[in-house]
C-alpha cells in the first residue's frame, strides 16, 4: 500500500484516516496546529471524529471541543453509523467537550484559557476543536483572529498537545486565520457530471514534505477514506529489466514477431478494435504463465472469474484451473463510479499481496473514462505502469480503439505509450465482404521485432498467427484495407 | 501561609512570554515578566525573583550579556538562571548557569526544570 513511501523526521501522530498520513508525509506533526476548511457537507466533523477515536484507541486521550450548538448527543448519534465509533471510548479517552461557555463568558481568551485547562487536566495529546468559523466570526477584528490563531498555537505546542481546527469557511477565507497555523488542509465536494466528487488538498503544512495537489476521498461506512493521487507517490522507480529470456504469450506466432516473447518486467500496450481478440490474447498470456507456474493476475472491469474461465476455454485454454488453484486470480470492479486512484491503491495492494509474474489489465480504457481529467490519464498511466514493473510485474495492458475504421491509425494514449515497451496492435478489417483479425508489432523495445502484419486467427483450438497478410495493399493498419491486384491486372477505364 | 516563589521571565516573544506566565501562574508561581535583558536589569531593581527564565537571543541586550551583567552587581543575591534558546547550545553558555531549555520546549519540560530549582511556595517545598 501507499504508506511508509513519504517519510519525515518530525514526530507524528497517525490521523486513523486511510490514505491520510501518506498525504501528510507521515501523519499529523506531533504538538502542531492545523486547519481542516471546507463548506458544509464535506466531512470535516466525521473527520475530526475519527481522529479523535483513532487517537483515542491508540491509547491517547483526545479531546473534541465544540463551539457549535449542536448537542453532543445528537453529533454522537450520527457518529454511531461508522466503524471507528467505540461507546466504551466516549467519556473516556474520547471526550466532548462545549468551548461555547468559555466563548461566551471569556471571548477569545477564554477559548484559550479554556483549551489549556481542558489539555492539562486530561493530558490530551489530541484536541479537535469543532466550529471554529464561529470564532472567526465573532472576533472583534482580523488583529484578535490573528492573535487567537498564534496564541492556540504556542499554546499548542508547548502543551504538547497536536490540535485540529475545523472551520466552516472555505479556502478563499483562510487568509484570516490559515496564515498563522502550521497547516491548513481544504475539503471540497464538487459535482463531477451527475456524481459528488469529494477532494482534499494540503495547502500548507510546516515542518513536514506533504503530497502537494488534489486527493480524492471518500466517505463510508468506516469513515473517511483518502486516496493519495497515484503519479504522487509511485511511478519514480523504475528497476532494469532481466534481458534473460522472454515470456510466452501461448501464441508461438506472436512470440516470433516480438523477438522471444516479452521481456520480464516489460509493460505491453495492446491496442484493438472491438472484438479484436485483446481480451484472448490477454488470458493466453495468462495461461501460459501459470503453466510454467507463474502467478498471475487478471485485471477487469467487464467479466468475472466464471465468464473469463468459459472465454478461456472457448479456446482451448485451461484458465479455470489455474484460477481454481489461486495460480491466477481475478481483480474485478465495475467501471462506474469508481476513484481511479482508490482503483489503483486496490490493484498495487492486492500485487503485493499475491505477488505476479504476470498482469493484464483488461482494459485502460476503462480507466481513462472514470478519470475525470483527461490531461491526468498518460501520468496516471505511466505510474502504474512503472510501479507494477517495480513490483516484478510484466505487464499486458488492453486498450481499445473505438473506430473500426479510420484515415489514420488512432492510438489510445499516446503520451503513454512512450512509456511502454511493446506495442501490439490487433485490429479487424473489412475485405472483400469478410472481417478478418490482424496483428502487428509496432514496437518492441530491446528486441528485433517483425515488421510483418500477419493474420489473427482464432479458433476453438488455441490463437494462430499465420503468413504475412498479403490479400490487400495498403490501409490494413486503419482498418481500410485497399485490395491487392492480380499480377496482371487491368485497370479499368 | 507561605509567599509564593516569584519566577522572572524574560524572552521578546511576546506568545510564548505571556503563556508560560499564565501557565506558572496557574501553578502557583508569582511571576514577573520582561522583554529583553535590559529591562529585566531593570526590573532587579524592585524585583528579587527566585528564579529567572531568560532566552538567550533577544534584541537589545541579549541574554548571555544580561547574565554576565546580572552576575557583576553585588546588590543582587545570587539567582538561579535557567537560559531558554532554539540555536545555543548550553556549552557555549556560561558554566554557572542553573540549567538550559532547548526551545521548542514542552511543558513538562518547564514545569519539571523549575520545580527542580524552586517549589511553588515554601509550603510545597
Amino acid at each position: 500500500m501507499a504508506n511508509d513511501r513519504v517519510a519525515s523526521a518530525l514526530p507524528r501522530l497517525a490521523t486513523g484516516v486511510p490514505g491520510l498520513d501518506v498525504v501528510l508525509g507521515g501523519g499529523l506533526v506531533a504538538g502542531r496546529t492545523i486547519v481542516v476548511a471546507g463548506p458544509p457537507g464535506t466531512g470535516k466533523t466525521t473527520l475530526g471524529n475519527q481522529m479523535a477515536f483513532a487517537h483515542g484507541a491508540a491509547g491517547g486521550a483526545s479531546v473534541v471541543g465544540t463551539l457549535i450548538a449542536e448537542p453532543h448527543d445528537l453529533m454522537l448519534a450520527d457518529l454511531r453509523g461508522f466503524s471507528f465509533f467505540d461507546p466504551a471510548l466516549v467519556g473516556n479517552r474520547v471526550q466532548h467537550l462545549s468551548l461555547l461557555a468559555a466563548l461566551e463568558g471569556g471571548g477569545l481568551d477564554g477559548v484559550i484559557a479554556a483549551v489549556r485547562q481542558i489539555v492539562r487536566d486530561g493530558d490530551v495529546s489530541l484536541l479537535i476543536v469543532d466550529g471554529t468559523s464561529v470564532v472567526e466570526d465573532l472576533a472583534p477584528s482580523a488583529f484578535d483572529l490573528q492573535r487567537f490563531a498564534q496564541r492556540l498555537q504556542a499554546q499548542a505546542a508547548l502543551l504538547g498537545c497536536t490540535t485540529v481546527l475545523l472551520t466552516g469557511h472555505g479556502p478563499e477565507d483562510l487568509p484570516r486565520f490559515g496564515a498563522q497555523v502550521d497547516g491548513v488542509i481544504a475539503l471540497v465536494n464538487e459535482r463531477s457530471d451527475a456524481r459528488r466528487l469529494r477532494q482534499l488538498e494540503v495547502l500548507k503544512l510546516r515542518g513536514a514534505r506533504h503530497l502537494s495537489g488534489v486527493h480524492e476521498f471518500e466517505i463510508g461506512d468506516d469513515g473517511l477514506a483518502v486516496h493519495p493521487r497515484l503519479e504522487a507517490v509511485v511511478g519514480n522507480r523504475r528497476p532494469q529489466q532481466d534481458p534473460g529470456q522472454g515470456l510466452g504469450t501461448g501464441v508461438v506466432g506472436l512470440d516470433g514477431m516480438l523477438g522471444g516473447g516479452l521481456m520480464p518486467l516489460s509493460s505491453t500496450l495492446l491496442m484493438g478494435t472491438p472484438g479484436a481478440g485483446k481480451t484472448l490474447l490477454g488470458l493466453s498470456f495468462l495461461t501460459e504463465g501459470a503453466r510454467r507456474g507463474e502467478r498471475g493476475l487478471m485485471v477487469g472491469f467487464h467479466e468475472m472469474a466464471p465468464d473469463l474461465a468459459s472465454t478461456a476455454a472457448g479456446v482451448g485454454l485451461d484458465l479455470g484451473d489455474h484460477i481454481a488453484a489461486g495460480l491466477v486470480r481475478v481483480l474485478w470492479e465495475a467501471p462506474l463510479e469508481v476513484s481511479p486512484d482508490a482503483w489503483a491503491w486496490r490493484l498495487l495492494a492486492a500485487v503485493e499481496e499475491h505477488r505476479p509474474n504476470r498482469v493484464f489489465l483488461d482494459a485502460l480504457t476503462d480507466i481513462q473514462r472514470i478519470i475525470a481529467s483527461p490531461v491526468r490519464s498518460p501520468t496516471f498511466t505511466t505510474a502504474l505502469a512503472n510501479e507494477l514493473r517495480a513490483l516484478g510485474a510484466t505487464t499486458l495492458i488492453a486498450a481499445e480503439i473505438d473506430t473500426l475504421a479510420d484515415d489514420r491509425l488512432p492510438i489510445p494514449v499516446p503520451a503513454a505509450s512512450a512509456t511502454m515497451d511493446n506495442g501490439i496492435l490487433l485490429r479487424q478489417i473489412e475485405l472483400r465482404s469478410e472481417v478478418r483479425r490482424l496483428v502487428s508489432v509496432l514496437k518492441a523495445r530491446q528486441a528485433e521485432h517483425d515488421p510483418a502484419i500477419r493474420e489473427f486467427v482464432i479458433g476453438s483450438g488455441g490463437i494462430v498467427v499465420a503468413e504475412p497478410f498479403a490479400r490487400a495493399s495498403s490501409g490494413l493498419l486503419t482498418g481500410r484495407a485497399a485490395p491487392q491486384e492480380p499480377p496482371g491486372a487491368v485497370q479499368g477505364p | 501561609m507561605s509567599a509564593a516563589k516569584k519566577v522572572l521571565v524574560v524572552d521578546d516573544e511576546p506568545l510564548l512570554r505571556e503563556l508560560v506566565v499564565e501557565v506558572l501562574r496557574e501553578e502557583g508561581y508569582a511571576v514577573v515578566a520582561a522583554s529583553e535583558g535590559r529591562a529585566m536589569l531593570d526590573l532587579l531593581a524592585v524585583e528579587r525573583p527566585d528564579l529567572i527564565l531568560m532566552d538567550v537571543m533577544m534584541p537589545g541586550l541579549d541574554g548571555r550579556a544580561a547574565y554576565l551583567a546580572m552576575r557583576s552587581r553585588d546588590d543582587l543575591p545570587p539567582i538561579p538562571v535557567v537560559m531558554m534558546s532554539a540555536a545555543v547550545t548550553p556549552d557555549r553558555l556560561d558554566p554557572s548557569i542553573a540549567a538550559f531549555l532547548r526551545k521548542p520546549f514542552d511543558l513538562d519540560q518547564l514545569l519539571d526544570t523549575v520545580a527542580m530549582l524552586i517549589a511553588p511556595s515554601d509550603s510545597a517545598s
